[in-house]
């Protein structure tokens, strides 16, 4: 008995050690013991300070000072918690998302649904919520009883735990989620506001949610300095597998419509095609996680007047490549208030979008393919062109830059009555900074018609480089065929080379260079607003086709021209010079040999200027040879004039002080010395009559545009004469006529002449009056005679008669040949 | 060859009229007084006719 006493006894005592040392080691034990548990779920207990106590009730009850959980992504320290059997009672709670300790999500390795336990009733007075997500930690109290969870924070929520599912409604505004979420900050008051209603439900895996949103408000645009309303009403659809936090978005419902009336463009026209109102529709669901996106579909469509869509498809991006899209463009631009120079566009193009945002400057590349402009009708300024289409690809890259193909033609193009007919350009451009540009053009154009003249044919190339400001053109131009006013040129040449400023193009520099297919060439150079014309000596002849269409019958058959030309933009003034060296023409029946001249010519003040200049001709015949002409080229405060002009013709010479180059009246007196009497009596070409001597002439010419007159001139002998009549016909028809004073009449015949004078008057209409006074000796009959000889002849008619005369006949030989 | 030559035959006519005067005492005076009216006339043979209807700007 005693030995079964003292068994007890010492099992008691055993028992009461074993329980004292359990007791003694719960803490450890309970430690060792949960994370025995625990290790499967990859959870850790690293603390646990906990007591047993027993109730009035005689229930018991645990209360633990600290426990302290660690698990993948997070970590957890609760103090001074109670638990009996019916209620769990936590003062505080910190919760500490710890991102960089979690496991990689797959969906192998993480629960994929929720099994919610039958809990007792739990109140939480403090939880804390800790992420580097949060802007600072969010405090809340939670109570749960009877599958009712309850928030109580920044938000009240009321969350329904049934079926292993918490459903949730909550009522909450962007505005809350600001102090603990870093949105954008330029977010509008309003928006922050704006009330949210959220059904949300929770599996254990997936988080499916709706929003229903309706909000309006301003969003203020600082490139254009104004607020542009935007409304948001309709419902985000959200389903969040949080096993792998991936998420579809769908934002179908919620289409964000942006009011662009109260947002003027500067510049007019982007003003005038303005549409009234952009609606983003995204009518595919987004997927979305932490390292990608993928939308089907966005839509950007425009309203308004002018109407189009903007449709982005195949919109993707994953971590660590870069967001990549297509895009379509239709739309047919109209402006807000058509008029003749702002009409309806069509624009539309595709192309694919890059966009990089890892790095810290973006990259991106826009391409654009089958790009298209056109409008039945273009007018800007003075222009107008008809049937206009652009076509345009190009790349445009953060890195390499731009790269740019443009096509454009139109039907016919007008400026007032300048008319362009089928223009084709194709602009091929290329730029790494979008400041410096290098490209090519290629023009070509049908005809262009105006009233001064037409070119057919014109070919155009250039190439083009912008550098610093800098713009350089290479270029020449072709043109078939140019017809102006009279003349019509074929095959013309250009060179082109332009160097200006962008900022400041008349401050530039030009030469273009030209060549005529007769081998005539020059070129124009211009300097910001100086323009120098130049034309290389070169032989005469070079000029025909130039002075062909003026004068058909006048061609240059020696010698050399050369001329230059300096015209000033600002101020209007003209400084020339022409250089005619041993020049020599002839123009109809008339010969001019060696015309020499260098002239100075400016113009400003509506004035020509002439610097005095010596002009002289070797010979000059017009049936009537006149050599050694000498005058001096120069202006006076009328305007030009010849001045000193002097020669020698029929053996003798001429002068005559003063002619001036105009159409206004003037007078001067033609000197006339030591002309053989007989070369000036062979131009009757009267056979059978000669005459002898020296003549001299004071002939008082009355100029007035086109009418000549004479008045009161004088012609007189230079010493003694002779005139001698022999086998006339003339003067043997009077003798006949008159045989009773044929006796008389004979002492003509043989005359020393002593005295001539005569009067010479020739009228506007061309009538020619002669009184001629010849006193003189007969030294066969040796007898005085006084010969008094008038003559009335219209000289007009008479050179007119002798000009169509030879023109019917050449031409005549000329048809017949 | 026989058209041209009659047409450059006919193409310029002057009708010249003068009026003499003779004083014989010594010494003689002699008045000679001539005055040319000029008439243009053109007269074209047939064989010409199809040649001038080609260039009507010939007048």
């Amino acid at each position: 008995m005693k030995t079964a006493l003292n068994v007890v006894v010492w099992t008691l005592l055993a028992l009461l050690v074993c329980v004292a040392g359990l007791w003694w080691f719960r803490q450890p034990l309970a430690l060792q013991l949960a994370n025995h548990y625990l290790a499967p779920h990859k959870v850790q207990l690293s603390c646990l300070q906990w007591d047993l106590h027993l109730q009035t009730n005689l229930d018991w009850q645990v209360s633990a000072r600290s426990v302290c959980v660690q698990g993948p992504g997070f970590r957890a320290e609760a103090a001074n918690a109670l638990f009996d059997l019916s209620q769990l009672q936590v003062a505080s709670l910190q919760l500490v998302h710890q991102p960089d300790n979690a496991a990689t999500h797959s969906k192998e390795n993480q629960p994929v649904s929720w099994q919610l336990p039958d809990l007792p009733a739990i109140s939480i007075d403090k939880l804390q919520l800790q992420s580097p997500l949060l802007r600072q930690p969010l405090e809340m109290a939670v109570r749960y009883q009877q599958g009712n969870l309850q928030l109580n924070g920044p938000w009240q929520a009321d969350i329904a735990l049934k079926d292993n599912q918490a459903e949730l409604q909550l009522n909450w505004k962007l505005a809350d989620l600001a102090n603990y979420l870093r949105l954008p900050e330029a977010l509008p008051a309003a928006l922050l506001d704006s009330p949210i209603h959220t059904q949300a439900s929770f599996d254990g895996q997936n988080l499916v949610a709706t929003n229903q949103i309706a909000t309006q408000f301003s969003y203020p645009i600082e490139a254009l300095e104004c607020q542009m309303p935007i409304t948001v009403t309709g419902e985000l659809a959200l389903r969040l597998d949080t096993t792998i936090l991936q998420a579809d978005v769908d934002l179908s419902a919620l289409p964000i419509k942006l009011d662009l009336k109260h947002c003027p463009i500067p510049n007019p026209a982007a003003e005038l095609y303005k549409p009234a109102q952009i609606t983003i529709n995204l009518p595919d669901i987004a997927k979305v996680s932490l390292q990608s996106l993928k939308l089907a579909s966005a839509e950007v469509q425009f309203t308004g007047k002018t109407q189009g869509l903007l449709t982005l498809n195949h919109i993707d991006w994953q971590t660590g490549k870069p967001l990549t899209a297509s895009y379509q463009l239709n739309s047919i631009l109209v402006p807000a208030q058509p008029s003749e120079q702002w009409f309806p566009l069509a624009l539309q193009g595709i192309g694919q979008i890059h966009l990089s945002v890892d790095s810290q400057t973006p990259d991106y590349q826009l391409s654009g393919q089958e790009w298209q402009l056109s409008a039945d009708s273009w007018r800007v300024a003075d222009w107008q062109a008809d049937k206009l289409q652009l076509n345009s690809q190009f790349t445009l890259d953060s890195k390499a830059g731009l790269q740019a193909e443009l096509k454009v033609k139109a039907a016919q193009a007008l400026n007032k009555d300048i008319r362009l007919g089928a223009i084709k350009t194709t602009i091929s451009l290329a730029s790494q900074d979008l400041k410096n540009v290098t490209g090519k053009t290629d023009l070509s154009l049908d005809n262009l018609a105006s009233p001064d003249g037409k070119i057919t044919g014109l070919m155009h190339q250039h190439q083009f480089n912008v550098q610093q400001g800098l713009v350089t053109i290479l270029g020449n131009t072709n043109l078939k065929k140019l017809d102006v006013q009279k003349w019509q040129l074929n095959e013309l040449a250009f060179k082109h080379e332009l160097f200006m400023p962008l900022s400041e193009p008349l401050q530039g520099r030009s030469v273009h260079q030209w060549q005529l297919p007769s081998g005539l060439h020059g070129q124009v150079n211009q300097e910001q607003n100086r323009f120098n014309l130049t034309l290389p000596a070169q032989s005469s002849n070079k000029f025909t086709p130039l002075l062909k269409p003026l004068l058909p019958q006048l061609a240059l058959t020696a010698g050399q021209l050369a001329a230059s030309a300096e015209y000033a933009l600002d101020t209007g003034k003209l400084n020339a010079n022409i250089d005619v060296s041993t020049l020599s023409l002839s123009y109809q029946d008339y010969q001019v040999e060696n015309i020499s001249v260098n002239s100075d010519i400016s113009w400003y003040s509506g004035n020509l200027h002439l610097a005095p200049a010596t002009l002289s001709i070797k010979s000059v015949n017009v049936g009537l040879p006149i050599t050694d002409i000498s005058t001096q080229l120069g202006t006076d405060a009328n305007g030009p004039v010849l001045s000193g002009l002097n020669g020698k013709l029929l053996s003798g010479e001429f002068s005559l002080p003063q002619l001036r180059l105009d159409n206004k009246p003037q007078q001067m007196t033609l000197a006339l010395r030591h002309l053989d009497a007989g070369e000036l009596a062979k131009l009757g070409k009267d056979s059978g009559i000669e005459v002898r001597g020296k003549v001299g002439a004071d002939v008082p010419i009355k100029l007035d545009g086109k009418l000549v007159e004479v008045k009161d001139g004088k012609l007189y002998n230079e010493g003694p004469a002779k005139l001698l009549i022999y086998d006339n016909a003339a003067f043997d028809s009077l003798l006949a006529s008159q045989p009773n004073l044929a006796p008389s009449l004979s002492a003509l015949k043989n005359m020393d002449i002593s005295s001539l004078t005569s009067t010479v008057n020739l009228k506007p209409d061309g009538w020619l009056l002669l009184d001629m006074k010849i006193k003189g000796h007969n030294p066969g009959k040796k007898q005085d005679v006084n010969f008094n000889y008038t003559h009335e002849e219209n000289l007009f008619t008479l050179l007119r008669a002798l000009q169509l005369g030879d023109e019917v006949q050449k031409k005549v030989q000329e048809k017949v040949k | 060859m026989r058209s041209l030559l009659l047409l450059s035959a006919l193409l310029s006519l002057g009708a010249c009229t003068h009026r003499v005067q003779v004083e014989t005492k010594e010494p003689i005076t002699i008045n000679l007084n001539v005055k040319v009216d000029h008439e243009i006339r053109v007269k074209v043979d047939k064989e010409l006719d199809s040649l001038f209807s080609e260039d009507s700007e010939l007048f």
